[in-house]
């Protein structure tokens, strides 16, 4: 495989989240000739990596920032290149987030919306307790994908009334719903209508990163 | 909602039987299962075949004023029955010992 | 499955997903290997015809309610009656039809910022319920560190100032933050305590991450030197704890990403007296998979503590599938195994 040296490099250095090591990475890949839409294809790789070693408890939130102002720096680095060629430097998507009206936690749909950011997309973050009425208006504002939080069984109806609201709107289809919280399952996502359920926020990123990808 | 469920498969049984004893004992103790079980045995002068036998203990509980699910008027309960429980057990229970404060009545 | 739904599997097919419930854990928790003999037990117990099982008379344990009253009253955010009664009234129901051994009272918001404004009125309650029944009852409230962020609270929200990259700020925020709700727990313990209850129990502890474990031990300590011997129990809200800070410690040791063998160190050192570990359920794998990886979790919790444990059992932790009215089938074998081979002391 070429560039597999540079790979693991890339990829190690964006574990350890360390901002100087990661542009050190970067540099080396790149005057080894390694395009530039490779090495930002591996350090997103590297970067759900991340998450999902945050949320085993190995790395931190200060870490998982640290590895996104790496990434960040790198766009930035790598920012001609991108452009001349085939990679973009374009946010992957545009996510409006929020914990459904009547709910007030927000520490998961918080750590969502920042691997969000991270993998790349522009986050809309609405924050806790949103009125549903608001989710779909700032959908309707322009976006591709719409994550709802809920950690009450009697909050988590509010989801499908987003749904229902976004298909009177006529915005459905361009819409990727995704819904996560301790009461929601794959089953209730699947009877609503949703598209992605995560049963975390690092498997909500995938999700929605390979529907982006799309 | 599964309280139930939980009980049968896997409960002492509280007031039924010596549950709430045990329990107390672990809360003020604060040791394993089994030592708070043996102890509450060693105080009440009984074996394992009775901590969850509801016929012995209901019979028990009535005699030395424990407290039990029915009401029987003049029964000790609530806190007349934590008192008894204290002198069994050999423990002090806060709320008795609130009550002593608050009253001026000796143990 | 963990969702509730029913799935016929085959006595290899449960095999299977023991073993590989049981190498999660072992991954996520670096803890060690059920035995053989564990793994077997499990299939066997899996694999019993019966709707329910139960454990062997004498194996029993303690048993617990700690979503207080608000269980039969209100809608606490989780799969309740909305029965109308009175508070006392759902208490003596727990201790008298329901076989509770011990019990939690709460308010209907138990979260420590909304109990602190009533807590003259929860404090005749609590007197009230102490005159009225038998069973150990605790008090129960959350430390729930987030509704001290804005909106609802005065401080900065860390997660939403790091997503703009503002690190210090956040680290400042959230540490004001603990220490608020450090103070705020220790205001109410310390009344509730004075009116004669058993014990307290911090619920879903480290909901808001490390610096919320790391408040609450705090307060525990704090509550320590005034009630020496008072019953404070702390249950946790999820089997590894958020590095939110990443930074803060207790005793130490860093608070973020320890599991439920770890957490127990830290609570036995603040003082706690009865330890709650919690392993989350997930709702796409099966109950034999999600048992197992519970028990493998909770079984070296256990053997390294020196407190006991009263592991939470509740819609979907402990291997309980998440769902309003779980399955018996899935309860009393996720208790039975619990009991049997992770030697807990009560549920």
């Amino acid at each position: 495989m070429a560039f597999e040296n540079e790979t693991t490099m890339l990829h190690d250095a964006l574990i350890s989240c360390k901002v100087p090591d990661i542009a050190k990475a970067v540099q080396t890949a790149k005057d080894a000739g390694m395009p530039a839409d490779e090495i930002i294809n591996t350090l997103g790789a590297a970067m759900s990596d991340v998450g999902v070693l945050f949320e085993r408890g190995k790395l931190f939130l200060p870490h998982v920032l640290s590895a996104a102002a790496g990434m960040k720096n790198a766009m930035a680095a790598l920012d001609d290149q991108l452009k001349a060629g085939s990679g973009s430097t374009e946010a992957k998507g545009v996510a409006v987030m929020g914990t459904v009206e009547g709910d007030v936690h927000d520490i998961g749909k918080s750590i969502c919306s920042t691997m969000l950011q991270c993998a790349g997309f522009e986050v809309r973050d609405l924050g806790r307790d949103v009125p549903l009425k608001n989710i779909v208006e700032e959908c309707k504002n322009g976006c591709n994908f719409c994550g709802m939080s809920a950690l009450m069984t009697t909050t988590m109806t509010g989801m499908k009334v987003v749904i229902d609201q976004l298909n009177e709107a006529g915005i459905r289809e361009n819409v990727t719903v995704m819904v996560g919280g301790a009461p929601v399952t794959q089953g209730y996502a699947d009877k609503i209508g949703a598209d992605i359920y995560g049963e975390s926020a690092s498997e909500t990123t995938k999700k929605a990163t390979a529907v982006a990808a799309d | 909602m599964g309280l139930v469920t939980h009980y049968t498969s896997s409960g002492l049984g509280g007031i039924r039987t010596v549950g709430d004893l045990v329990g107390r004992v672990q809360l003020r103790n604060k040791c394993k299962i089994s030592e708070s079980k043996k102890y509450v045995m060693d105080k009440l002068g009984i074996g394992y075949d009775e901590i969850h036998d509801e016929c012995f203990m209901r019979n028990f509980r009535e005699e030395h004023g424990l407290g039990f699910i029915t009401t029987t008027g003049g029964a000790p309960y609530g806190i007349e029955a934590k008192i008894n429980i204290e002198d069994i057990l050999d423990i002090d229970i806060a709320c008795c010992n609130h009550l002593r404060e608050v009253t001026r009545l000796h143990r | 499955m963990g969702d509730g739904s029913r799935k016929w599997m085959s006595r290899e097919q449960i095999r299977a997903d023991v073993e590989d419930g049981m190498r999660n854990a072992v991954e996520c928790a670096e803890v060690p290997d059920l035995t053989e003999d564990d793994i077997s037990r499990i299939v066997e117990i899996m694999c019993e015809k019966g709707r329910t099982v139960s454990v062997e008379p004498g194996e029993e344990v303690i048993l617990t309610q700690d979503g207080g009253e608000l269980k039969l009253l209100n809608d606490s955010g989780s799969s309740s009656p909305v029965l109308e009664m009175s508070r006392t009234a759902a208490i003596q129901v727990h201790e008298r039809a329901l076989g509770m051994d011990t019990f939690e009272v709460a308010y209907f918001d138990p979260s420590t910022k909304m109990v602190k404004p009533v807590i003259g009125m929860e404090m005749a309650h609590c007197q009230n319920v102490m005159y009225n029944t038998i069973i150990p009852m605790l008090y129960m409230f959350m430390p729930n560190i987030g509704l001290y962020y804005q909106p609802t609270g005065p401080f900065g929200n860390p997660p939403d100032l790091m997503r703009e990259f503002k690190i210090e700020e956040a680290m400042e925020a959230g540490e004001l933050a603990m220490n608020a709700m450090r103070d705020d727990i220790v205001f109410i313990g310390e009344r509730i305590l004075s009116t004669g209850m058993d014990g307290l129990d911090f619920d879903t502890t480290a909901s808001g991450g490390d610096l919320d474990f790391v408040g609450s031990l705090q307060a525990v300590e704090e509550l320590r030197k005034t009630y020496p011997d008072a019953d404070i129990q702390m249950g946790m809200s999820a089997e590894s704890v958020l590095g939110i800070n990443g930074m803060c410690e207790y005793a130490g040791q860093l608070a973020a990403g320890l599991y439920p063998h770890q957490q127990v160190k830290l609570a036995e050192a603040a003082g706690v007296s009865t330890f709650g570990p919690v392993v989350n359920t997930n709702s796409s794998m099966s109950t034999a998979w999600n048992v197992a990886r519970a028990v493998t979790m909770v079984k070296e919790c256990s053997k390294v503590s020196k407190i006991p444990l009263q592991v939470n059992m509740g819609m979907g932790v402990g291997g309980t599938p998440m769902f309003e009215t779980p399955p018996i089938d899935a309860v009393t074998r996720a208790d039975k195994c619990m009991i049997e081979i992770a030697h807990v002391d009560g549920l």
